[in-house]
């Protein structure tokens, strides 16, 4: 009974597995052969094997580019803390109407298009856009924010503060009241409390939402190709070039695996860390 | 403390606002130019949608995508979840996390790679894909599975398994209770996989980016070419329209799965949690 069963079981996951395995692994899989291919607009390929593209990356323009994006995904991460937080929290005390008013603001714009959001910042921020068309309004003036590393870190704040907001406030619906009335009548402040009670019980919330911002700003390519443009190039949009403008399969193909293991280490390395710190924190 | 934490709520939730209030009010805008304060307001530009028969083949083609990826998704995924609730499998936790890594692969190196197999199958058959459908609709399929299997996995999990008992000691058999008890109380899960899956595929952009050409190029796709290129509200119209969609969805998935929730699915403590948003729409 268990073993048919479970043969059953195999068959029905068959089908996704295999997309899985055909459109993601076998693709990757590729990348690295092609990455082996000497460096260079070279078709149809040949030479090699070897590691000459992973060696070109070393090379200006990239080390300059991959840093610039790991500050941006880093302060993106932060500022969506920062910002992510009060209002986890704030979403996690209401309930009936206003939460669902709040949640459906939060998740709305998860279900636009980056490339919409994107330009809406664009209208906003450009010359000609509100912001400079305010300020000329008021005979101030203009100020055009587009094409800056400002521009870039706003919009991708914006688009993934929402996942922040629900990861915490995942977290902090997850807290059981009565540790809380535990602290308080064991005599701490509701600072103490706060502190040492319910900012620890958020971290798993927090590592899992921090790693998947900063791997998804990393990531993204329409924020940066839009509203930074050349001011603010970052190594997903070198990728791109690589491919359409420069020919240099090799090198995207070397670039786009680096982006992937640095990516697949800080997710893997934020699942272990929650992990283990809801396991201290819960005792199990 | 609250009036606070509401103050950081309200500036919040402006910001998430902001941009598609600018993509809204400048698709109304009389004139090409924007203006503050406005002169007026019209129609103009989404009556003008109908001279872009970019925008519009776009719009055509990502619905289309949108659609049969959703369905191959719904057919490969409701049966993984089945599997993976009702199977008694080791490993399920692995499996799981296989099923839902491609949410968190960099679009455009995913989209790369499918490109490159494409090249791959072409030299190696002859069978030339470039330029069809099947890239976009694989890569697409790969990316709204996982939504299909999470939502419909959690709504599994959530049902009571004493149903299914008594369907089968009353004499059902497996099929029958499969159609007639587990899927109907699973029907929120699945309904909400399948608009999750469907907005997925719709608004994607990073993936489709290297994928899409000519007459395959999408919505998403589309709109970025454009933005470059026209200077007048064209594009914020039917990106408004798209807006209006999203908002429609997001009512949507609140109504069928009842208020939505930000409590995680029965969460099994830290486990890597891609996008935290799909707990939401689920």
């Amino acid at each position: 009974m268990d073993r048919s069963r479970r043969r059953v079981a195999g068959l029905l996951l068959l089908p996704a597995l295999l997309v899985v395995v055909v459109v993601a692994a076998v693709p990757i899989g590729l990348l690295f052969r092609v990455a082996l291919y000497p460096p260079g607009p070279v078709a149809p390929l040949s030479g090699g094997p070897g590691l000459d593209s992973f060696a070109g990356l070393l090379s200006a323009p990239y080390p300059s580019v991959a840093l610039r994006t790991l500050r941006l995904s880093l302060l993106t991460t932060v500022l969506v803390t920062v910002l992510g937080f009060p209002v986890a929290l704030f979403l996690s005390r209401s309930r009936g109407l206003s939460r669902r008013i709040q949640t459906l603001l939060i998740v709305s714009p998860l279900l636009m298009s980056v490339v919409v959001r994107a330009y809406g910042w664009m209208l906003i921020l450009g010359r000609q856009g509100f912001v400079g068309e305010t300020l000329a309004a008021l005979s101030l003036p203009r100020v055009g924010l587009l094409h800056t590393e400002a521009a870039v870190l706003l919009a991708l704040t914006e688009s993934f503060l929402p996942f922040m907001i629900l990861a915490l406030a995942a977290s902090l619906d997850r807290i059981d009241p009565d540790l809380l009335a535990a602290a308080r009548g064991l005599g701490a402040s509701s600072a103490r409390t706060f502190l040492q009670v319910v900012v620890p019980l958020t971290l798993p919330g927090f590592v899992a939402g921090a790693s998947f911002v900063l791997v998804g700003s990393l990531s993204a390519y329409a924020i940066p190709a839009l509203l930074g443009g050349s001011a603010a190039r970052t190594f997903v949009m070198e990728i791109y070039e690589l491919v359409t403008i420069s020919f240099d399969w090799p090198t995207a193909a070397a670039a786009s695996l680096v982006l992937l293991v640095f990516a697949s280490t800080l997710l893997g390395g934020g699942a272990l860390l929650s992990r283990r710190r809801s396991a201290r924190t819960f005792g199990t | 403390m609250r009036i606070a934490l509401g103050a950081a709520a309200v500036v919040a939730y402006g910001v998430l606002l902001l941009a598609p209030l600018a993509v809204i009010l400048y698709s109304v805008s009389p004139g090409a130019a924007l203006e503050i304060p406005p002169s007026g307001a019209s129609l103009r530009w989404y009556a003008g949608l109908a001279d872009q028969p970019r925008l519009v083949s776009g719009l055509f083609t990502s619905l289309g995508l949108g659609a049969i990826a959703t369905g191959a998704a719904l057919v490969t995924g409701i049966p993984a979840a089945l599997a993976l609730t009702r199977g008694s499998l080791p490993g399920r936790e692995a499996i799981l996390a296989v099923l839902l890594s491609p949410l968190s692969l960099p679009g455009l190196v995913l989209g790369l790679g499918v490109l490159t197999s494409a090249a791959v199958l072409a030299n190696a058959t002859g069978i030339q894909t470039a330029g069809t459908l099947l890239p976009l609709f694989a890569a697409h399929l790969l990316i709204t599975i996982p939504w299909v299997v999470r939502s419909v996995t959690a709504s599994l999990e959530s049902a009571d398994p004493a149903l299914e008992d008594q369907a089968r000691s009353l004499g059902a058999g497996p099929f029958a209770t499969l159609f007639l008890v587990t899927l109907p109380t699973a029907r929120a899960g699945i309904v909400a996989g399948a608009v999750s899956a469907f907005v997925i595929s719709f608004g994607n952009f990073a993936l489709s980016l290297l994928l899409a050409s000519g007459r395959t190029v999408t919505l998403p796709v589309a709109i970025y070419e454009a933005v470059d290129r026209y200077q007048d509200p064209t594009v914020a119209a039917i990106s408004t329209l798209t807006i209006a969609a999203a908002v429609g969805a997001a009512l949507l998935t609140d109504r069928i799965s009842g208020p939505l929730k930000t409590r995680g699915s029965p969460s099994r403590g830290g486990r890597q949690e891609s996008p935290a948003g799909l707990k939401a729409v689920r």
